[in-house]
């Protein structure tokens, strides 16, 4: 029985790893510049989707990185995604796994801007699942940083 | 017989079962999704060209509750040139009181008072919206929303406009999440400050119109007087959104002294619109209990054997507190008719904490142990479109006195459920008003107690701490039969046997704690009864004398004092529903046998039906 459960849990590893390589390419959210915030921060508002509120939160600082990242957030101080070549996305295909995992670094760079509620005009049951919107701070000069470090994006001063 | 019964069962937990499924089965509710956001209030009240009354004297000094910011315009009174009461409105009244006493009225007279009532009704619902015309013409004539808006708005030794005490109430306006917001915003509490332009959109005037006052005499002792104030109160609002949609507003604000502008603000005719008009009514006693005196009275009469009927001492009150009273039961009722009737006056904020279920509200919304919140969440449809749909039911456990201004960490008042499915954080609950009363009908089945028969139940919501309740419960009108007493003086004349019938009433008044186990509800009690049975016939022997063939026998009755507990077990199929099973037993203090025409009954030992008890049914058909 062991065993069977040892061999299940190996054959599901593959699935989980794909799981996590499609989840920061998936484009699929709501982000709205809310106000600059302090020390290279900026507030955005994340409506994401989960199971629960836990999972909604979780995803929601997953996504407002990668707004900044791939998409750009219209309104805010990064009207352009950080990262443009799109086409290089296989090259770092190993950083951004290891960046975005769960409880991944990406997390040191965003964090929850209230006390923790959840107001009630931005929850929305949809079948099983929810949507709720949630105010987060980007530390998105930090976020920077740690990319150009990286070499994933170049340096804002590169080629001067 | 037994698979019969089983099956009956069965039917009987199906039918429970799918009442609660049913009930628990939320509806769609059209989304509304606006925040809560506190308003300001400003009580005005009428002078009538004939008034004379004396509550002038402090419409000044009253005080709106926690629940809003109060407005001052430095007099709370607005004179107008008509009368208190209408020449339509006294006719009105007498042909109400005729129509009271219409008993002996032929049935022409009665259609053609009903058709005169009818009338006089067209005419006032005519003059009462001339009389609200009259009312916001005034308002305007009289400035009162200028001086309304300057007192807000203009800083009298800067002689201009600033945003200070609004931006002090936008600061208290907001909430633990705003402030945790702002404070990791670059403009810091400056983007909570912004708001204070919108708390603007929330400005509110009460304002009385008066057309009754009344002072009614204790019928049994005349220096004993309640005094009562009734009419009309209107929710007015001062019109923000038209003036922002014109840009008039924007016209008028200055920052720096200037006199025009100045000049420009006070005569600007500002718009207001009446939301609704509804009935106030309030009333004060010129009297209070004197209950330390009563107290210390009633144990000195305890050591006596017979004693005198103990005297109630009163407080007699000063004029100006009755007075004071009233002006303060008129903010009471109107603050109570607008929230049950205005939405943007009950509060609603969202779930902060599911175990135990937590919202960050309390005394600043003038929250209360045991009050109602409904709750519910939005939903989205298939193409997107929200809707509310309904959770459940909630009441308040513990408040918090939340009275200063939101710093990030807030206590959360805590909830339980009443009636709900599943509270996840996120969740909105709205306050929903309620009466206090709890209405119910319940059925004693044991026979022959005197207990027994269908009750009323009324039952009070004290909030004073979670689940008290005081009730009362009046019923019996059933027919008893007392066991049959061995009298050995009887022996030889019928046969020894002794025993009555007789037709009982029941009153009892109870005090409770409800344990509220979601939609369970186990409801331990103690109180007191009075149980009166009117006798219908005497068995003596094998001779039954019915007070048919004597009718001295019904001014016959057994009469018992008593205390009594119980417990009951109830089971909550929705907002007004709920089926419950109880047992409660009594304890006789005393007890006799009297007839009407003696002044002192016969005591007996015990109770003549055997121990008080009783196993009931019952349903609640009002509120939890």
């Amino acid at each position: 029985m062991k065993l069977k459960i040892i061999l299940f849990a190996y054959l599901c590893m593959p699935f989980l790893t794909i799981g996590q390589i499609q989840d920061y390419k998936n484009f699929n959210y709501e982000v709205q510049f809310i106000r600059t915030g302090l020390q290279g921060t900026e507030l955005f508002k994340v409506f994401a989707y989960g199971r629960n509120e836990k999972q909604c939160v979780e995803n929601a600082k997953l996504d407002a990185i990668k707004a900044l990242l791939f998409k750009g957030v219209p309104g805010s101080g990064s009207q352009r995604p950080m990262f443009t070549e799109l086409s290089e996305m296989k090259e770092h295909n190993d950083y951004f796994k290891s960046f975005f995992k769960n409880d991944g670094p990406y997390l040191n760079y965003v964090s929850i801007s209230n006390d923790g509620s959840i107001n009630e005009n931005d929850r929305f049951k949809l079948g099983n699942k929810l949507k709720i919107g949630v105010i987060v701070s980007v530390n998105k000069a930090n976020l920077r940083t740690e990319l150009e470090n990286a070499g994933v994006i170049k340096k804002l001063n590169a080629g001067f | 017989m037994t698979r019969k019964l089983n099956y009956t069962y069965f039917l009987l937990a199906l039918m429970i079962s799918s009442m609660a499924i049913i009930s628990v089965k939320g509806q769609k509710i059209a989304a509304q999704s606006n925040k809560y956001s506190r308003s300001s209030v400003t009580p005005i009240y009428i002078r009538h060209s004939d008034s004379r009354l004396s509550i002038f004297d402090y419409v000044d000094s009253v005080k709106v509750s926690d629940k809003y910011d109060q407005n001052f315009i430095g007099e709370n009174s607005m004179e107008v040139n008509f009368k208190m009461i209408s020449e339509n409105r006294i006719k009105f009244y007498e042909l109400m009181d005729q129509s009271k006493n219409s008993k002996n009225l032929s049935k022409e007279d009665l259609a053609n008072l009903n058709s005169k009532i009818s009338e006089i009704s067209k005419q006032m619902s005519f003059e009462d919206s001339l009389r609200s015309f009259q009312i916001v013409a005034k308002l305007r004539l009289t400035k009162i929303p200028n001086r309304l808006l300057a007192n807000l708005l203009i800083d009298n030794k800067l002689g201009y406009m600033t945003l200070a005490k609004l931006e002090e109430r936008a600061l208290y306006d907001a909430t633990d999440s705003d402030v945790m917001q702002a404070k990791s915003s670059e403009r810091n509490m400056s983007s909570i400050k912004d708001r204070a332009v919108e708390m603007l959109n929330n400005v509110y005037f009460w304002v009385y119109d008066s057309n009754e006052y009344k002072v009614n005499s204790d019928e049994k002792d005349s220096r004993l007087k309640t005094h009562y104030l009734r009419g009309s109160v209107y929710l007015i609002k001062l019109d923000m959104d038209l003036l922002n949609k014109n840009g008039q507003f924007d016209d008028l604000i200055f920052q720096e002294f200037n006199t025009t502008k100045l000049k420009a603000f006070r005569e600007f005719n500002f718009p207001v619109k009446v939301i609704m008009r509804k009935e106030f009514s309030s009333s004060a006693n010129n009297y209070t209990i004197d209950y330390s005196g009563s107290v210390s009275n009633a144990l000195s009469n305890l050591s006596k054997e017979k004693s005198a009927p103990s005297e109630v001492k009163y407080i007699f009150k000063e004029d100006n507190q009755i007075q004071k009273e009233l002006v303060d039961g008129t903010m009471f009722s109107a603050n109570e008719i607008f929230t049950t009737d205005y939405e943007p006056f009950r509060v609603k904020a969202s779930v902060f904490a599911s175990n135990p279920i937590r919202v960050k509200i309390g005394l600043k919304e003038e929250l209360k142990v045991d009050h109602l919140f409904r709750v519910s969440e939005y939903r989205l449809d298939k193409l997107g479109n929200p809707f509310e749909k309904n959770v459940g039911w909630l009441r308040v456990k513990k408040v918090v006195d939340n009275r200063k201004k939101a710093d990030g960490k807030m206590e959360p008042s805590t909830f339980y459920k009443v009636f709900s499915k599943g509270v996840d954080k996120g969740m909105k609950v709205q306050y929903f008003k309620e009466t206090g009363l709890v209405w119910g009908l319940s059925y004693n089945a044991l026979p022959d107690n005197i207990f027994s028969g269908p009750m009323l139940n009324i039952d009070y919501i004290t909030n004073i701490s979670p689940g008290l309740r005081v009730g009362l419960n009046v019923g019996g009108f059933t027919e008893l039969k007392s066991p049959t007493w061995n009298i050995s003086e009887l022996t030889g004349v019928y046969g020894s046997g002794l025993s009555f019938k007789g037709r009982n009433l029941i009153v009892e008044a109870t005090s409770q704690k409800i344990i509220q186990l979601n939609l369970i509800e186990i409801t331990p009690y103690v109180g007191a009864y009075y149980s009166t049975t009117r006798m219908t016939s005497i068995t003596i022997g094998n001779e039954e004398l019915s007070a048919l063939k004597y009718p001295d026998i019904v001014k016959l009755a057994y009469n018992e004092i008593g205390g009594l507990a119980g417990l009951k077990f109830g089971i909550n199929f929705g907002k007004y529903t709920q089926l419950n099973f109880g047992y409660k037993l009594g304890f006789t203090f005393s007890s006799e046998l009297k007839s009407d025409n003696e002044k002192e009954g016969t005591k007996i030992i015990g109770s003549l039906y055997g121990i008080p008890s009783n196993l009931s049914v019952g349903f609640r058909l009002t509120g939890f």
